[in-house]
Parts: C-alpha cells; sequence; structure tokens
C-alpha cells in the first residue's frame, strides 16, 4: 500500500508525520528536530535555503529570507492583512499580476504558493530519507478558519512540490484524530489552537466507530504568535527611541534580530519569570558609534502586552460555544495545540474560561501532523476504522443585487453537502448569466471573500424570466467550493466548474512545478555528488596517510615504483573529478582509489 | 434504521447490478434506504425512537456515518451510488443535528406531532365518508330486515327496478317475482296493514300490472329506509352533540356530516353541520399553520407551500395565510399562478397593506411579468412611502423593465 504523509505547514514551523504499522510518528529531519522552519532563503550566490539553515542565516541575509508565509498565502494584494505584512516585514513584497501577492528574492518574483511548495518539498524530503523511497501523497493541514482560496493555495502549493495533496484538512481537527486516535472514546472536547500565525478553536464530538465529527470551529487567521512577537518589538523599539532618538525600523537588519530576539524572549518567558534582550552593535548612532540594546523583560510584561490578543482568542470561543449550542459544562476535554499555548498566562486563559484543565494529552508541536497522518492512511487503508466529519467554516453563498451576500450553505455545515438554485434570466433574450460565488459571514457582500465568479452562456432567447438554470453548490470531503450549472430547458449539463483560486494560473503552477523538479534534480544531483566526494576524499586521505610507508617498502622494485606511479595518478585523477564537480567521474575513480587503498594496506600488513 | 420492507422491486433490484467497489449487502442497504428517505422521519432515518437520549442518537449517527461516509470509500468506484451514498449522508446529518439540538428537536417534535395530528384529522374526515356509507348500508339493511320481518320478503335485487332494463329473461323474471308476491300468493296478506304509511294494498287485487307492483314495493322499501334513516340521523346528531359538548369538534363535524347525508333536508341540522365542520376545518388549519411555520423556518418551502395553501382553503378571509403562502410558492419554484392568486387574495382581504403588495410585486417578478410587479410597487410605495426596500426594489424594476 502507498504511504501518505501528514504535513502541519506551520506559520512559523512544519512538522511531518506518517503512521507506520498503526502507529503515528513524527519523522526527525536530518538535525534530528521534529520541526523544521517555515523559512526560506536564497543565498548570494543563488543557492536555496530552507529551514534551519535559511533560519540560521535569517539575520545576515534579511532581505532574502521569508519567514511566515503562510499569512500571504492565497490572499488578495489589497487585503488589509497584505498592507500588514509588507509594512513590516524585512523582504520585499509585491503585487503580482493576477491581484495576487508576490515575493522578491534576489530580484526574482516568487509565487507565495511557491514560497511555501519548497518547505513542503523539504518536509516530503525529511519523509523520503527516512523511510528510504520516494513518497507522493500527502495530507495537508490548514487553519480551521482558512477560507477556500488559502485552501486552494496550500493544494496548490503541494502540487508544486510535486506531492498529490488528497486531502486538506483542519489544523485544530487534526489535533483532535491524534487525540482520539485508537483510544475509542466518547467525548465532546474543544481544541484550542493558538499557533505562530492563526488562532482556531473547534469543538468535536467523539465516538464509537471511530467517527469524529466537528460540530463548529471558528478563528481568525491573522492573529497568532507573531503578532505577540510584534508587540515586544514594538516595546523594544520604542524604548530604544526613547533612549537614543532611533527608530531601529529603519534598518532592516535590526528588525530582523529584535524579531529573533523577541521570539526568543517570548519562548523563555515561558519558563522562567524573567529574561534578558541583548543585542550589542545594534546600530550605528550615526556619529560613527555603535549602540547596543540591553534590556530586561519579565512575564508580567509581556502578559500585558497580549493581554487583549488573548481576550479576543477568548471571546472567539465564547461565540463557538455558542454558535454550537453547548454550555461549558458539556465540553469534557480541552485540548491545547500550537506554540503558543505554551505560555501559562493562555493555559490560565482556557482553564478559567472552559472551568477546567487542559489536556496535557497532545503534543502542542506535533498532534497536527500525526492527525494528518492519521487521516492520511484512514483515507487509503481500508482496515482503518476511522471517519472524520468536518464542517465548512464559512458559509458559501452568491452575490445578489444590490450587493447583498444570499447564503445557500450555513457556516458549520457538516460536508460533503451541496444545495440547489433555481436561477432564470432577468432580462428578455438574454443568452448568458453571471453568478458570482462567495463564502463569509456578512450580509453585504464586498465584505466577504469572492470565490469566482462564472458567466454561463449559450441560453436560449426567450423573455426574461422564461429560461431556468439550476445551480448546484456543492462542498466536497475537502472542504473544496465547486459550482455546477445546468440548463433546465435542454438539461444541457453545462460542466462549469468554479473552483477557487490561488492567484496563480494553471500555466504558472505548472512552470512552478517544473522549477521545483529541476531543483530537486539539481539538489540530488549535489548531493549525489557531495556523497562520492566525501568518500573519494576519505579513501585519498587514508592512502596518504599510508604513502611514506608504502614508498619505503616497495620504492627498492621498479614493480613498486610503479604502483606507486600509478597510485599518485589515481589520487590526481580522483581531484580533478572533485574539481570539475563531476559526479560520475568521481564515482569511477573511487573504484580505483579503494583498490589502490587495500593493495598499500596489503603491502603495510604483508610487511609488519 | 427502520426499513418497512426489505424486499425490492425489480427496477431497484436492477440497480444492485451495477458494478461497484461495494458489496452485494452494502449495495442493497444503500437502494434501501435511498428509497425510503422520502417516507421516514428523523428519528426512523437513524433507527431510534423517540425517547431516544443524545447518547443513543449520537451513536446510531456514527454508526450509519461510519459507513456512508464518502470517505469510507475513497477514490473508489462508486457510479450513481456515489450520489445515493452523499444524500443519504446529508439526511442522516441533517437528522442527527436536528435532534442533538435541544430547541431544535423540541420543535421537530412539534412538528412531527402537528403532522400527526393533521394527518389523524384527516383520516378522521375521510373515515366520515366511509360512516356515511356505512350508515346508509345500515338504513337500507334495517328497511329490508322489516321487509323480511313481513310476510313478503324483499330479496336483495329489489334494488333492481330502478334500473330498467331491456334483457328479456330479466324482465320475465321480474314479472314472476311480482305475481308471486302480489298475487301468487296470500295478496290479502295482512302485512301492510300493520303499516298505517302504507297505501292500501287494495288495487294489487285488480289485477296490478308489473309496473304498479314492483312501485308499490319500491315504495313501501323506500319509506322503510328513509324512517330507518330518520332514526339513525337521530342518533348521530346525540353524538355530534355529545362530542360538541366534549369539546371534540372533529367527531362533532364527522357525526353531524353523517347525520345531515342520512337527513339532509334538515335546515337547522344542516347549519349545526356545517359550523361543526368550520370548526374542524379550522382546527386542521392551526395545525397546518404551526407546520407551515416550522417548515419556513427549516427552508423547506415545498412543503410550507403545501401547507399554506390547507391553511388558506379553512380560512379564505386569513391574509397572512395567503401573503405567506404566496411567498412559498415563490420560494419553492412552485406554480406562480397559483402565488398570484393568493397573492391578490391577501391584497383584497387588506387593501392597504404594503407588504402584501410587496409579495405580490415579487410573484410578478418570479413570472416575469416587470410591469404588473411595478404597478403593485408603485401601490406599495405609496402606501408606504418610507420604506427604503420598495424604493430599491423600485429601481430596480425600472432598470430592467
Amino acid at each position: 500500500m502507498e504511504k501518505v504523509i501528514g504535513i502541519d505547514l506551520g506559520t512559523t514551523n512544519s512538522c511531518v508525520a506518517i503512521v507506520e504499522n498503526g502507529v503515528p510518528t513524527v519523522i526527525p529531519n536530518r538535525g534530528g528536530y521534529k520541526t523544521t522552519p517555515s523559512m526560506v532563503a536564497v543565498t548570494e550566490a543563488g543557492k536555496r535555503l530552507v529551514g534551519h539553515i535559511a533560519k540560521r542565516q535569517a539575520i545576515t541575509n534579511a532581505e532574502n529570507t521569508v519567514y511566515a508565509a503562510k499569512r500571504l498565502i492565497g490572499r488578495k494584494w489589497s487585503s488589509p492583512q497584505v498592507k500588514n505584512a509588507v509594512a513590516t516585514s524585512s523582504y520585499r513584497i509585491v503585487q503580482g499580476p493576477h491581484a495576487d501577492v508576490r515575493i522578491v528574492l534576489r530580484d526574482k518574483e516568487y509565487g507565495v504558493p511557491e514560497i511555501s511548495a519548497m518547505v513542503l518539498q523539504e518536509m516530503k524530503l525529511i519523509a523520503e530519507d527516512y523511510l528510504g523511497e520516494s513518497v507522493s501523497k500527502a495530507v495537508i493541514t490548514v487553519p480551521a478558519y482558512f477560507n477556500d482560496n488559502q485552501r486552494q493555495a496550500t493544494k496548490d502549493a503541494g502540487e508544486i512540490a510535486g506531492l498529490d495533496v488528497i486531502r486538506i484538512i483542519n489544523e485544530p481537527t487534526a489535533a483532535a484524530l491524534s487525540y482520539g486516535y485508537g483510544k475509542n472514546v466518547e467525548k465532546t472536547i474543544a481544541v484550542y489552537d493558538f499557533g505562530g500565525g492563526t488562532f482556531d478553536i473547534s469543538i468535536l464530538e467523539i465516538g464509537s466507530s471511530g467517527v469524529f465529527k466537528v460540530i463548529a470551529t471558528a478563528g481568525d487567521t491573522f492573529l497568532g504568535g507573531e503578532d505577540v512577537d510584534a508587540r515586544i518589538i514594538d516595546w523594544l523599539v520604542q524604548a530604544f527611541k526613547d533612549e537614543h532618538q532611533i527608530d531601529l525600523r529603519q534598518d532592516r537588519m535590526a528588525l530582523q534580530r529584535l524579531k529573533d530576539a523577541a521570539e526568543k524572549a517570548k519562548c523563555e518567558l515561558s519558563s522562567v519569570r524573567e529574561t534578558e534582550v541583548n543585542l550589542p552593535f545594534i546600530i550605528s548612532s550615526g556619529r560613527n558609534e555603535a549602540l547596543h540594546l540591553q534590556r530586561s523583560i519579565d512575564r508580567k510584561t509581556i502578559e500585558d502586552l497580549s493581554a487583549d490578543l488573548i481576550e479576543r482568542t477568548v471571546d472567539i470561543c465564547r461565540q463557538t460555544l455558542a454558535d454550537a449550542h453547548l454550555e461549558k459544562e458539556d465540553i469534557e476535554e480541552v485540548l491545547l495545540v500550537g506554540g503558543m499555548t505554551r505560555m501559562p498566562r493562555i493555559q490560565q486563559a482556557v482553564a478559567d474560561f472552559f472551568e477546567r484543565e487542559p489536556s496535557k494529552g497532545v503534543h502542542p508541536d506535533e498532534s497536527v501532523a500525526l492527525g494528518a497522518g492519521i487521516q492520511g492512511s484512514a483515507l487509503i487503508d481500508d482496515k482503518q476504522e476511522m471517519v472524520l466529519l468536518d464542517v465548512t467554516p464559512h458559509a458559501l453563498g452568491i452575490m445578489t443585487q444590490g450587493g447583498y451576500f444570499e447564503e445557500l450553505i450555513p457556516q458549520n455545515t457538516t460536508v460533503p453537502t451541496h444545495r440547489t438554485k433555481i436561477f432564470t434570466t432577468s432580462r428578455d433574450n438574454q443568452t448568458a448569466v453571471k453568478i458570482v460565488v462567495m463564502q463569509g459571514e456578512s450580509e453585504r457582500a464586498e465584505d466577504n471573500e469572492l470565490l469566482g465568479e462564472f458567466i454561463l452562456t449559450g441560453l436560449r432567447r426567450a423573455s426574461k424570466g422564461t429560461v431556468e438554470i439550476e445551480v448546484t453548490f456543492e462542498i466536497n470531503a475537502d472542504g473544496i467550493v465547486s459550482v455546477h450549472a445546468k440548463d433546465l430547458e435542454t438539461g444541457k449539463e453545462q460542466s462549469i466548474e468554479v473552483t477557487a483560486s490561488s492567484g496563480l494560473t494553471r500555466d504558472e503552477i505548472k512552470n512552478m512545478m517544473e522549477g521545483a523538479k529541476d531543483y530537486m534534480v539539481e539538489r540530488r544531483s549535489t548531493e549525489e555528488f557531495e556523497a562520492a566526494k566525501q568518500e573519494a576524499e576519505r579513501i585519498v586521505g587514508e592512502i596518504e596517510r599510508l604513502f611514506p610507508q608504502v614508498e619505503q617498502i616497495v620504492a627498492a622494485s621498479d614493480f613498486g615504483r610503479d604502483a606507486i606511479e600509478k597510485a599518485r595518478a589515481i589520487v590526481a585523477k580522483a581531484r580533478t573529478a572533485i574539481g570539475k564537480r563531476d559526479v560520475s567521474a568521481v564515482k569511477a575513480e573511487i573504484e580505483g582509489l579503494s583498490r589502490t587503498h587495500r593493495m598499500f594496506k596489503g603491502v603495510v600488513a604483508k610487511t609488519h | 434504521m427502520t426499513v418497512p420492507e426489505p424486499a425490492l422491486s425489480p427496477e431497484e433490484e436492477a440497480l444492485l447490478a451495477e458494478s461497484v467497489d461495494l458489496d452485494a449487502e452494502m449495495r442493497r442497504r444503500v437502494v434501501l434506504m435511498h428509497r425510503d428517505l422520502g417516507r421516514v422521519d428523523h428519528y426512523q432515518l437513524l433507527g431510534v425512537e423517540r425517547t431516544a437520549d443524545r447518547k443513543e442518537l449520537k451513536r446510531a449517527y456514527f454508526e450509519l456515518a461510519s459507513k456512508l461516509h464518502p470517505d469510507k470509500y475513497f477514490r473508489k468506484k462508486l457510479g450513481s451510488f456515489k450520489d445515493r451514498m452523499e444524500e443519504i449522508f446529508s439526511r442522516i446529518t441533517i437528522a442527527h443535528d436536528t435532534l442533538a439540538n435541544k430547541d431544535r428537536r423540541a420543535e421537530y417534535d412539534t412538528y412531527l406531532d402537528e403532522q400527526r395530528r393533521s394527518r389523524s384529522i384527516e383520516d378522521l374526515m375521510a373515515d366520515a365518508m366511509a360512516e356515511v356509507k356505512r350508515a346508509e348500508d345500515l338504513a337500507e339493511q334495517e328497511a329490508r330486515e322489516a321487509e323480511q320481518a313481513a310476510p313478503s320478503p324483499v330479496p336483495p335485487a329489489a334494488a333492481g327496478p330502478r334500473a330498467p332494463s331491456v334483457d328479456v329473461a330479466m324482465s320475465a323474471r321480474r314479472d314472476a317475482l311480482a305475481k308471486r308476491l302480489l298475487g301468487g300468493r296470500s295478496p290479502s296478506s295482512p302485512s301492510s296493514s300493520s303499516r298505517p304509511s302504507r297505501p292500501p294494498v287494495a288495487p294489487a287485487q285488480s289485477l296490478p300490472s308489473t309496473g304498479e307492483a314492483m312501485g308499490a314495493l319500491r315504495r313501501r322499501y323506500e319509506e322503510r329506509k328513509s324512517m330507518a334513516k330518520a332514526t339513525q340521523a337521530r342518533g348521530y346528531v346525540a353524538k355530534g352533540q355529545e362530542a360538541l359538548a366534549a369539546g371534540d369538534a372533529i367527531a362533532a363535524a364527522n357525526a353531524f356530516r353523517v347525520a345531515i347525508s342520512l337527513s339532509p333536508e334538515d335546515p337547522e341540522l344542516e347549519r349545526t353541520a356545517k359550523e361543526a365542520q368550520a370548526r374542524a376545518e379550522e382546527l386542521l388549519a392551526e395545525t397546518y399553520e404551526k407546520q407551515a411555520t416550522y417548515e419556513e423556518r427549516n427552508g423547506q418551502w415545498t412543503e410550507a407551500a403545501r401547507s399554506w395553501a390547507r391553511v388558506c382553503r379553512a380560512r379564505p378571509n386569513d391574509d397572512n395565510a395567503h401573503e405567506r403562502g404566496a411567498n412559498a410558492i415563490v420560494k419553492a419554484e412552485g406554480d406562480l399562478h397559483e402565488a398570484a392568486r393568493l397573492a391578490q387574495r391577501a391584497c383584497s382581504i387588506k387593501p392597504q397593506n404594503a407588504l402584501y403588495r410587496v409579495t405580490l410585486a415579487n410573484v410578478y417578478l418570479a413570472a416575469g411579468l416587470a410591469l404588473n410587479a411595478r404597478r403593485e410597487l408603485e401601490t406599495a410605495a405609496q402606501l408606504a412611502p418610507q420604506d427604503g426596500t420598495i424604493q430599491a426594489m423600485l429601481r430596480r424594476v425600472g432598470k430592467s423593465a
């Protein structure tokens, strides 16, 4: 059976997992870490870096290092969140050709899904290294409150990375899966997921027969640990300004160092009560004098700085319970997911709100990827007794005359689901109708997310109101929306399907896939070369170590001198091949080198 | 899940033949469940008792969902079963979600009760028709028995003469019968004398023709029958009054209805019967109104339109019911002529109501009659000059007209 990996594509960190022999396991990366920073950089030499190596060089290469790309994925250039990111990011964000967002690295523009694809590709590689075989199928998680455009963009990212994304699932749901998997419990649980970039709350029922049913879900896709970091940065910048009258934000490198320091301080303050932010030589004073930033920050300060953010999450929890028609006492377990939930103040706020201590049963960083892996295996493996009944986080509808939003499928409807509506023409001899599909909760169409619009053509010419078109709105088990239209008169099904847009065209996605493939080929060959080179150099080292001894022993004979010459020639040839970065040549020399090495060892051994 | 009868029709059996990645048992189960979707209520669909608690509901739903969710057959070949399964899944989800919510379940239970109530009222009313038939049969039987008690038994074929037959054999038989009845045997039978209302049998003695004899026979029989009917009618009137006193409007209406059919020439009785009928219809209307309101709230517009139509039938002067009925038809994409009729009626009951005009205008718009719609909207605008919605609609119509 084909293996399916589960990927938690996080705002700050990503994680990959798989179910092996019924056991969900997180796959560590080469460095041994279970999570990998969702960072991508391009070096001056044009080399792509992903993960820890990208993070390590972020300060010195701030402009060409992308972090938190997830906050931009599937968003429109005009959205306030993008405006905000443009103002605060150290990398350059520009408008794309389809009102979408592009990121500039070393003068080259990248689509946001393309950047996310680089992270996904890295996760895929981590899994392949671990499994020793190639992997093509994946389940990827997204924040529950992601809209369809964001989901589609994530799917596109997977495709670019060469993955068959068999399902997109919600992060809190995934966490619940990893909590309830194989437990055979019947419980109503709440998952409070406060991650790097997004906040989600989901309420689920776990039942017998391996069913997980989401009852309600809500959240904020622009509320996360990054916002807490931003508060700390503001606080540091302001204090520095008060002291030196210098705005550190003007300097991208200083800003990147601040960002790192803020995140570090935030994490430390979850376990200690006070910590020091120490950034020597942060900026020059202008009078050629280096200034240092040194400040202590305590837990109380960071709690005060983020109090309103925490309050916002609690408000969303309250609203979600009300939407689900549930009381606090109906919740039998509360799970905490996401790095932010390590903050003691947040744990307290959640415990206070639900009047119950949150469960320690799930790992805040790993449970989402594990859940994705579990869902992947349940889909592929018939023997798995598990079904996830998820809901649509946003209402689906159409724009009606006057700019109003007409809801067709309400929020929190269990998917798959479909609704049908009949439209008629509104003008005489009208041969086409335009249907604008939207997602959101606002009565005003413009406040909702445009998913797409389509024009149904080829209608019979007739007086208005006589031609009827049946339009079916469908949300499949993936949570992805499609709309089909049928001319009732002719019964002809016009196979028009509107799917959300990631901001990329099919051609662009195809090109990016090619690019990603090329990168993989290059990367694989680089890795192959590096491995061959290491092996060759190791043997050369051994040979050179034995040279003086062997020379002493065999120099007397012509045969010996000849052998030494030959050995020298082989070493030289290997060195040339390495110099030319020629993999096959290096590989070809390895055999000769090994033979020489064996011969040298034999000579030495015989003599002693 | 409750499956009334596990037998499949030949067409349904044929569906099982489709080559899909489902075992035979599952295929049968899906076809059966899908077939019964329209006839079962939420409880029956989930296969639980009406008293089931949340846990039982959840278990039943989860059990079904774990078998029927499309993910169970991820990337498998399901053919036409895919749509069927998704529809079943969608329905069991609605059933569970409705019943799992305390308020919505209470509403649904009331709705089911109302549905049952209206069905039983209708059954009772239908029973009244059967009762009328039964009462008439009974009256006939009594008349017959009275004849039989007399020396000249009337055979069941007595009703025969009413249909003059050209059949010679038949007519010969009838003649023979008449002779036997009137002349052939003891013509001076005292039987008739016991009945003062009967005309003297004398003519029979003067060589009666078969026609006359049959006529007399029929008259006597009819008389007996009508007497039996009158007696029965009195019984039904008493029953009706009893039911009225007990507050059972349906039983009363039924009893009076039978009474009036037994005794059609009684104006007093006719009035009572009409009143009782109206009261029963009103009861029916009340339960349909509750059903319609529930259906409206749940977006079941086709059902709501049907329920409102029933309300309107009982209450020809209920403007609100007519307006909402019209609205439901438009929403359900139903018969717009009927919708227009209902909306027009609402407007004529309350000509000053702007909202009713708007509804009528909506009906016209749905029918593509922009000019009519415009006229109604203009009237509405005069009635409610401050209403922004009407103005907006007028502008819209103005544009498309």
